[in-house]
C-alpha cells in the first residue's frame, strides 16, 4: 500500500486540482447527484440517487470530513431521508465515511466489513507522509506543485490523525453473496457481483430507470485497464466483467466511475475493445513466433495512444498476457 | 393459473382450522419469540439496535394483530423483516411491516402472481363462488357438503381478513444467501437453492441458537412438496447441509406448528427420503399413480398432522410428477 501510495504521487500531480471545495456536486439529471471529494490522490466519486421511497447513497469515502460535506451537498439537492447507503467496494476512499449516514441501512458484499479492518490494519501512511514534508520542504512557496503537496500532506495528516484515534470502520448492515437487487420508492437497484477485480468485494450498481451505471473502480475512465497473469485482475475476467456489465446495462446513458470524470457507455466499450484487440494482435504475434521482445515493440494499438496511462501499462500488459501464454 | 390459485388456498384453508387465527406466543428466550397464527409460524428476534421479523402470517390482518404483540414483547423498532419464501402463509401480512427493510429472494412478485394470479382477491371472490355452487350442487347435509360449507366459512373469513390486501414484494431481493448485523447480532441468511420452493431462505442466528425453517421443515405433519415448485431431491441435500454447518442450533423453528431442535432435521429428511424412495420404487414396478396413492402408506407417520386428509396422497401426487417430468426431460 505504501509502494501504491508513492507510486501515486506522479498521478496526484497531474490529476488534483487543489481547491477550497473538497466535496463537489455535479447533478447528472434531477434525481441523480454526482459527489467528487477533490483532495488526496485522486478525484473519488460517490453519488447519491433520489427516489419516491428516499435517497439511496453509493459509496462514502474515506475521511468523515467528506462523507459529512457530501451529506450536506445531498440536503442541498433533496430533502429526502437517506435510507440506504451502498458500499461498491471494501476500500477506505469509498466506504471509511459509512458512520456519517448512521440513519441509512448501509449494504455491501459478502466480507466487505472484514476487508475495511483489514485496509485500516494494512494501511501505513507514516512514510508517505515523510515523503510528502520532504517534497513540500523543497517546493517553491506558493507555486501551484507547492500547493498541491500542501494539499495532500494535509488530506493524509487528517486520514493518519482518524486512523490513529482509535477509528474502527463501519460495517455493512447487510452483506449479500451473489447478487441482489434493492426496490425503493418504485426505483430499483441491480447490484451486479463481478466477482472480484479491483478488491475481493467488487460490485457495479445500475439504475435501469435514471439509465446510469455505477463502476466504481472496476473502471477507469481514459486509462487502459492494467491486468496481471498471477493476481487480480486477470485480463479473462475483466474481459468477461466488461462484457456483462455492457450486456446488463448498455442502456446506460451514463456511466460513473469511482475516480475521473463522468462517462458514457462507450467509454466502457474502448476498455473491452482494448483487452480484445491485444488479445488478438498479440495472439497473431505469438503465433507468428515472435518473442516478447519483438511484440512488446510492434504491438501497438493505435485507438488507445492517446490514452493517459497508455505508456505506462501497455507494455506491463504485454508482458503479463505472455506470461500467461506460457504458463 | 385459477387452478394453482384454488389448489393453493383450498389446502391452505383446509389445513388451517379455524382455531388456528388465535396467536400462540412461544417465549425461546428472552430476546425471541415465535407466534404460531394465522399461516404458521412468525419468529421475532430482539437485539440492542432493533427487531428482526421472520414472515408475516397469511392476511393483513393477521400481521396487525401480530405487530401488536410483537409490540407487548418489545418497544424497539422492527429494523428487518425477512421472507422464509413467497407462499402467501408467509409473507402476504408484509404490508404491515412496511416502515421496515423487508428481504426475501428474488423472482418474488412473479412467483406470487404465477402461483394466486394477478389479483387475490378476485381470485378468493371467484373460489367462493365455486364454491357456492358446488354448494348448491351437493347433497344437503353429506359429508361433501360440510366440506364444502366449512371451506366457504373459511374462504369469506379469508376475504375479511384480506381486506385492503396489497402485494408487498422485498425491498431487497437477494440472489444467494446474505448477513445482517444488528445490535450485536448475527442474522445469517441461507438459500441453498430450490427445496420446498426456489425462493426459500433458512435464517440462523448463532448468538441465539436459532434456525428458521421456513416451509423446509414440517413437525409432526404431512409437509407440503408442491408438484410445480418443490425439489424433494435438493430439499434433502439442504437438510443435509444445515444438519452439518448449524449443528449449534438449540431452537429450531419448522414453518408451522412447534419449534423443536435440531434433530427434527433429521427425522424431516429420513420422511423426504422414505417418501421419495416409496414412489421411486411404485414407479420403476409399473404401478399406475393411482395404484401407488392407494399402495403407499408409510404408516409410521400415521400420526402426523393431516395424514387422514389426504395429504400423503397429495405428497406422492406431487413427487409422482416431479419424477415425471425430470424422467421427461432427460
Amino acid at each position: 500500500m505504501i509502494g501504491t501510495l508513492c507510486s501515486a504521487l506522479v498521478l496526484f500531480l497531474s490529476l488534483t486540482h487543489p481547491g477550497t471545495d473538497e466535496v463537489t456536486a455535479q447533478s447528472i439529471n434531477e434525481n441523480v447527484l454526482v459527489l467528487t471529494v477533490t483532495k488526496g490522490f485522486w478525484q473519488v466519486n460517490g453519488s447519491a440517487v433520489s427516489t419516491d421511497g428516499g435517497v439511496i447513497v453509493i459509496d462514502t469515502f474515506n475521511l468523515p470530513d467528506f462523507a459529512l460535506q457530501a451529506k450536506r451537498k445531498i440536503r442541498e439537492f433533496t430533502d429526502k431521508p437517506i435510507r440506504y447507503v451502498i458500499n461498491s467496494h471494501c476500500h477506505t476512499d469509498h466506504a471509511f465515511g459509512n458512520a456519517v449516514f448512521d440513519d441509512a441501512v448501509i449494504i455491501g458484499h459478502s466480507k466487505c466489513g472484514e476487508e475495511l479492518i483489514g485496509e485500516l490494519e494494512r494501511i501505513k501512511l507514516e512514510d508517505p507522509i515523510r515523503s510528502f514534508e520532504k517534497m513540500s520542504a523543497t517546493a517553491k512557496p506558493g507555486s501551484e506543485k507547492a500547493n498541491r503537496i500542501d494539499d495532500m500532506l494535509d488530506f493524509l495528516r487528517r486520514l493518519n490523525t482518524l486512523f490513529n484515534s482509535g477509528f474502527k470502520p463501519t460495517p455493512p448492515d447487510i452483506e449479500f453473496e451473489n447478487a441482489a437487487i434493492l426496490s425503493v420508492g418504485g426505483t430499483t437497484f441491480e447490484l451486479i457481483y463481478t466477482g472480484p477485480v479491483h478488491s475481493a468485494t467488487d460490485i457495479a450498481i445500475y439504475v435501469p430507470k435514471e439509465k446510469v451505471l455505477f463502476t466504481s473502480d472496476l473502471f477507469h475512465p481514459d486509462s487502459i485497464p492494467a491486468f496481471k497473469a498471477d493476481t487480480m485482475p486477470h485480463p479473462t475476467r475483466l474481459r468477461k466483467v466488461f462484457k456483462l456489465l455492457l450486456e446488463s446495462c448498455g442502456d446506460a446513458n451514463y456511466v460513473v466511475p469511482g475516480h475521473g470524470r463522468i462517462c458514457s457507455i462507450s467509454d466502457l466499450k474502448a476498455q473491452e475493445a482494448y483487452l480484445t484487440e491485444l488479445d488478438a494482435a498479440l495472439q497473431k504475434a505469438w503465433d507468428s513466433g515472435l518473442s516478447l521482445e519483438q511484440a512488446k515493440s510492434k504491438v501497438h494499438l493505435e485507438d488507445f495512444l492517446s490514452y493517459d496511462n497508455y505508456k505506462a501499462v501497455h507494455q506491463a500488459n504485454i508482458e503479463e498476457w505472455w506470461k500467461i501464454k506460457k504458463h | 393459473m385459477k387452478y394453482l390459485f384454488t389448489i393453493s388456498i383450498a389446502l391452505i384453508l383446509s389445513f388451517v382450522p379455524a382455531t388456528a387465527q388465535e396467536i400462540t406466543e412461544h417465549r425461546l428466550s428472552d430476546e425471541v419469540i415465535v407466534m404460531e397464527g394465522r399461516g404458521g409460524n412468525m419468529t421475532v428476534v430482539e437485539t440492542e439496535a432493533g427487531l428482526v421479523v421472520l414472515d408475516t402470517f397469511m392476511t393483513p390482518a393477521s400481521a396487525r394483530k401480530a405487530r401488536k404483540k410483537i409490540e407487548a414483547f418489545s418497544n424497539k423498532p422492527i429494523r428487518y423483516v425477512i421472507n422464509t419464501h413467497h407462499h402467501a402463509d408467509h409473507c402476504f401480512g408484509n404490508q404491515v411491516y412496511s416502515d421496515a427493510v423487508i428481504i426475501g429472494f428474488k423472482n418474488f412478485v412473479e412467483r406470487v402472481q404465477t402461483r394466486y394470479g394477478k389479483d387475490i382477491i378476485k381470485a378468493i371472490k371467484n373460489q367462493i363462488s365455486e364454491l357456492e355452487s358446488k354448494l348448491d350442487a351437493a347433497e344437503a347435509g353429506s359429508e361433501d357438503a360440510k366440506k364444502i360449507e366449512g371451506l366457504l366459512e373459511s374462504s369469506r373469513q379469508e376475504l375479511d381478513d384480506f381486506g385492503d390486501f396489497v402485494l408487498t414484494p422485498p425491498d431487497l431481493s437477494l440472489e444467494g444467501g446474505a448477513t445482517i448485523l444488528l445490535g450485536g447480532k448475527t442474522i445469517k441468511i441461507l438459500h441453498f437453492g430450490r427445496g420446498h420452493t426456489d425462493t426459500d431462505l433458512v435464517i440462523f442466528v448463532p448468538e441465539e441458537g436459532l434456525l428458521v425453517m421456513g416451509d423446509l421443515l414440517w413437525n409432526r405433519r404431512i409437509s407440503y412438496i408442491d408438484a410445480v415448485e418443490s425439489d424433494p431431491l435438493n430439499w434433502m441435500r439442504t437438510l443435509g447441509e444445515l444438519i452439518k454447518n448449524c449443528s449449534s442450533a438449540k431452537h429450531v423453528v419448522p414453518g408451522h406448528s412447534h419449534v423443536s431442535g435440531i434433530e427434527l432435521l433429521s427425522t424431516q429428511r429420513t420422511y423426504l427420503e422414505n417418501l421419495w424412495n416409496a414412489v421411486k420404487t411404485a414407479r420403476e414396478t409399473g404401478l399406475t399413480l393411482e395404484q401407488a396413492k392407494q399402495e403407499i402408506k408409510l404408516e409410521q407417520y400415521k400420526d402426523y398432522m393431516y395424514y387422514d386428509r389426504g395429504a400423503l396422497q397429495l405428497s406422492i401426487e406431487n413427487c409422482w410428477k416431479i419424477m415425471e417430468r425430470s424422467s421427461a426431460s432427460n
